[in-house]
C-alpha cells in the first residue's frame, strides 16, 4: 500500500489495482461496508482519473477512503462490486459521468445518464463546460426482459409513488397477487448539482445548494458538506455552534419521523393517524421557525460554523412547544402501535434479511431493523454528539414493523437529545471564519441523517471553491434493497413496503444533467439490474 | 383499542386548521421573509451579490447609472445577502405573501449614479460608494480613489504631490 494520511475521521489510502480487490474482501470481514464512490477527474493535476471509494469501518470509527487511478489514455480500473455488492450503483456513477471503466463489473449499464445521452461524453469531466447543451441521440426504448413466463403479468408502479409525490419508477412481475420479482428505474430528476458547485458556486454558496438536496431532511446535508470542507481545511468550529448543529438535526429527525408515521398510517388506510401525527409536528415545525427563521430550509450552516445565535428567551419558548409536541407524539404513538390491525400489516412483510442487508450497506432505521447495530452519531461522533447521551434502537425483525419500532425509539432519543443540548449549551462564538482554504484537499463529511449515513466528500479547489464535491444521501444505499424486500410478498402490500424505507427519490438523483427531451422514452427492459444482480 | 381512543382525541382537540388566509398567522420577528434593500443607504458595492447563493441580485452598469436589481423570482430567502452587506441597506422582512399576477411586484432596482474617472472618463464607482470610501482613507490616498483602478495602477504615486503631470486631460 502506498501513501496514507491519517485524519481523525478517515484515512486516504492509494491502493494498487492488484490489490484493492483483497483490502476491501477484508474490510468486509471486519464489519465494514461499501459507504460510497465518486470518480474524479484529476487530469489538470496529474493526467490520471481517479476513483474514491469510501468504506465505513464503524468499529474502528474511521473510514477508509481507498483511491484508485487510471491513466488518461486508459481509464479502467478492476470493479470492486464482485466481492462486495453495494459497490455496484458507485461504479456505474463513476462510468457515467466521468468515463471510468470498471473491469469485470457484474452490469456497467447507465444508471445516471438519460439513454439518449450521446456515448462517449462525460458530463462531471474538467472539460465538460457546466452549460454545454446537448443534442438528444435516438436511444435505445429497451427489450422487455424475457425472464418472465406467461403467467407473470408487469405491473408498472410509477412514474411517481402513489403518496410520496416523488418520481420513481418500480416495475413489478406479478403472478397472481404476488410479487415475483421487481425492478427499479430512477435519476429522474437529476439537476447537476456536483457542475453546478463545482463549476460556478463559491465554498459558502453551496451549503445553501446542498440544503437543497432534500425537502425533508436538507439540514443534514448542509452539515455533511460543512464538515467535509472543515475537515479538508482544518476549520476549528466553535463549541456553540456544534451545539446548535446537534440542535436542528434532532429537530429535523424529529419532525422527519413525526412526518414518516403519517405517512405510514395513510399508506395503511388509517387517515386519522396520519393527522394526528402530522398535528403533532407543528409542534416541531414551530421550533424549527422560530429559530432558524423558517419552517423548512433552515440556512443554518457555514463553513466554520453556524448563521443564527440562540438568545435565552427562545430556549424557554423552545422548550415549552417541546413539552407540547413530546406529549402529543407519545399520546398518538402508544395508541397507534395498539391497533392490532396496523400492526398484522407491518410484521413480517417486506422482510431484508441481515445478510443481503449487510452485502448492499443499508443505511440508518432500514440497517438498524435488519440487526446492524449503526449509527453515524455514535461511531463517528461529529457536532456535539460525543458529549449527548442517547440509545441506538436496534430491532431484529427484518420487517416493516421492525423500521416502524426503529423509529418510535428514535424520535424520543431525538426530544432527548433537544433537551440535553438546550440544557448544556456552551457559552462562546458561533462561527469562525479564520481560515484559507488548502489546495486539493481532501475531506469526508458524514451525518445521520433521519434515513441513515448521509456522506459529502469535497476536494477543496483553493480560491474560495470546491474541485469536487460529492454527495451521497442515504437513501442511495437503501433503495438497491427495496425489489429484495418485494418479491413474494402482496402487490398490496407494495406502497408501504417501498415507503417503509422511507425513500426521498430525488435526494438519491442528485448527479447528472439532464437535456430538454430525454426520459421521454420509459426505459424498461434492461433494468432487470437491481434485484437480479443482487440475486447472484 | 389505540382507535377508539385516538377519535375521542379528535373530538376533544376539536378543529385545529388555521384560519388563513381569512385571519392572519403569525411569524418570528427574525422570520426570513421578503428581502428589500433600503435605496437611499445601499452603496452599490455588491457584496451582496457576490454572496448571494441563487444569484437573485445582480449588479449592472447602465450608463451613468450602476443598478442592483433583486429579482424574488429567485431568491431563496436565505439572508446572506443581510449578513454581508456592509451598509446594513439590505433586509430580510417578515413579509411572506409574494404571490402577484404582476411580475413587476418581484423586481426590486437600486439606481446609483457613478462617476467618471478623472483622468480617462470612465464611470467606475458610485458616488455614494466613494464618499464612503473616502471616510476611510488618508486624505492623499483619498484623492487617487478618484481614478479609476486600471488608471490608479498606471498613475505615479507622487502624482498628487505635485510630480508626474497632475493634469486632468
Ligand atoms: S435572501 Fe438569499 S437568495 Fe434572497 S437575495 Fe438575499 S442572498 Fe439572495
Ligand atoms: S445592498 Fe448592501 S451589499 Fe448590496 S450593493 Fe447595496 S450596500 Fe452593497
Amino acid at each position: 500500500m502506498g501513501r496514507s494520511t491519517l485524519e481523525g475521521r478517515f484515512r486516504v489510502i492509494d491502493v494498487s489495482p492488484d490489490e484493492v480487490a483483497e483490502v476491501v474482501r477484508e474490510l468486509f470481514e471486519d464489519g465494514c461496508y461499501y459507504a460510497t464512490g465518486m470518480g474524479v477527474d484529476e487530469r489538470p493535476l496529474n493526467g490520471r482519473f481517479a476513483v474514491y471509494h469510501a468504506i465505513n469501518c464503524p468499529k474502528r470509527g474511521v473510514y477508509v477512503i481507498l483511491r484508485l487511478t487510471a491513466p488518461e489514455n486508459r481509464p479502467s480500473v478492476p470493479s470492486i462490486t464482485p466481492v462486495l455488492r453495494g459497490a455496484e450503483w458507485a461504479e456505474r456513477e463513476a462510468h457515467d459521468m466521468v468515463g471510468v471503466t470498471f473491469e469485470n463489473h457484474p452490469n456497467l449499464e447507465r444508471l445516471i445518464l438519460p439513454e439518449d445521452w450521446p456515448d462517449g461524453v462525460y458530463p462531471l469531466r474538467k472539460d465538460f463546460p457546466y452549460n454545454r447543451k446537448m443534442a438528444g441521440t435516438e436511444g435505445t426504448a429497451g427489450v422487455r426482459g424475457e425472464r418472465h413466463d406467461e403467467a407473470t403479468m408487469s405491473v408498472p408502479l410509477g412514474p411517481y409513488h402513489p403518496l410520496l409525490h416523488e418520481p420513481e419508477y418500480f416495475e413489478l412481475y406479478v403472478r397472481e397477487d404476488r410479487i415475483v420479482g421487481a425492478d427499479y428505474r430512477g435519476f429522474h430528476v437529476h439537476r447537476g448539482m456536483e457542475k453546478l458547485a463545482e463549476s460556478r458556486m463559491t465554498l459558502n454558496q453551496i451549503p445553501f445548494l446542498a440544503e437543497r438536496i432534500c425537502g425533508i431532511c436538507g439540514c443534514t446535508h448542509s452539515a455533511a458538506y460543512c464538515q467535509a470542507v472543515e475537515e479538508a481545511a482544518g476549520v476549528e468550529v466553535p463549541e456553540r455552534a456544534l451545539y446548535i448543529r446537534s440542535l436542528m438535526l434532532e429537530v429535523e429527525r424529529i419532525h422527519s419521523h413525526l412526518l414518516w408515521f403519517g405517512v405510514a398510517c395513510h399508506l395503511l388506510g388509517f387517515d386519522s393517524g396520519f393527522m394526528h401525527f402530522w398535528r403533532a409536528r407543528e409542534y416541531v415545525m414551530d421550533i424549527a421557525e422560530l429559530i432558524t427563521g423558517n419552517r423548512k430550509t433552515y440556512g443554518i450552516n457555514l463553513v466554520g460554523g453556524v448563521r443564527r445565535d440562540l438568545s435565552g428567551e427562545k430556549i424557554q419558548k423552545t422548550l415549552k412547544l417541546l413539552e407540547l409536541a413530546e406529549g402529543e407524539s407519545r399520546e398518538v404513538i402508544d395508541n397507534v402501535v395498539g391497533m392490532k390491525e396496523l400492526i398484522a400489516r407491518m410484521e413480517g412483510v417486506g422482510v431484508l434479511r441481515r445478510k443481503d442487508a449487510r452485502e448492499i450497506g443499508v443505511v440508518g432505521p432500514v440497517a438498524r431493523a435488519s440487526g446492524i447495530d449503526t449509527d453515524v452519531r455514535r461511531d463517528h461522533p461529529y457536532a456535539a454528539y460525543g458529549d449527548l447521551d442517547f440509545k441506538v434502537p436496534v430491532y431484529r425483525g427484518c420487517d416493516v414493523l421492525s423500521r416502524f419500532l426503529v423509529r418510535v425509539d428514535e424520535t424520543f432519543e431525538s426530544f432527548s437529545l433537544v433537551r440535553q443540548i438546550l440544557e448544556n449549551l456552551p457559552d462562546g462564538e458561533i462561527i469562525n471564519e479564520e481560515y484559507s482554504l488548502p489546495y486539493m484537499e481532501f475531506g469526508l463529511g458524514s451525518t445521520e441523517a433521519p434515513r441513515g449515513e448521509d456522506v459529502h466528500m469535497v476536494l477543496t479547489g483553493g480560491e474560495n471553491q470546491v474541485y469536487r464535491w460529492h454527495p451521497r444521501a442515504p437513501t442511495y444505499n437503501n433503495l438497491p434493497a427495496v425489489p429484495l424486500m418485494l418479491e413474494g410478498e402482496d402487490v398490496a402490500d407494495a406502497p408501504i413496503i417501498i415507503a417503509s424505507i422511507d425513500p426521498c427519490f430525488s435526494c438519491t438523483d442528485h448527479v447528472s444533467i439532464v437535456d430538454a427531451g430525454s426520459g421521454r422514452v420509459l426505459w424498461r427492459g434492461p433494468l432487470l439490474e437491481g434485484v437480479e444482480r443482487l440475486r447472484r | 383499542m389505540g382507535r377508539i381512543k385516538l377519535m375521542g382525541l379528535a373530538v376533544s382537540i376539536g378543529k385545529v386548521t388555521e384560519r388563513y388566509p381569512f385571519a392572519p398567522v403569525e411569524v418570528p420577528d427574525d422570520y426570513r421573509g421578503k428581502p428589500v434593500i433600503d435605496p437611499g443607504i445601499c452603496t452599490g458595492c455588491g457584496a451582496c451579490a457576490s454572496a448571494c447563493p441563487p444569484q437573485a441580485i445582480q449588479v449592472k452598469e447602465e450608463g451613468e447609472f450602476r443598478v442592483v436589481h433583486l429579482f424574488l423570482g429567485r431568491c431563496i430567502f436565505c439572508g446572506r445577502c443581510q449578513d454581508v452587506c456592509p451598509e446594513g441597506a439590505i433586509r430580510l422582512t417578515t413579509e411572506f405573501e409574494l404571490a402577484t399576477p404582476n411580475h413587476d411586484d418581484l423586481h426590486q432596482f437600486v439606481r446609483l449614479r457613478m462617476v467618471r474617472c478623472v483622468r480617462c472618463g470612465r464611470p467606475f464607482d458610485t458616488y455614494r460608494h466613494l464618499v464612503r470610501s473616502l471616510r476611510e482613507v488618508p486624505f492623499i490616498e483619498g484623492e487617487r480613489l478618484l481614478l479609476c483602478p486600471e488608471c490608479r495602477a498606471k498613475a505615479p504615486l507622487d502624482w498628487l504631490e505635485g510630480g508626474g503631470d497632475g493634469n486632468e486631460g
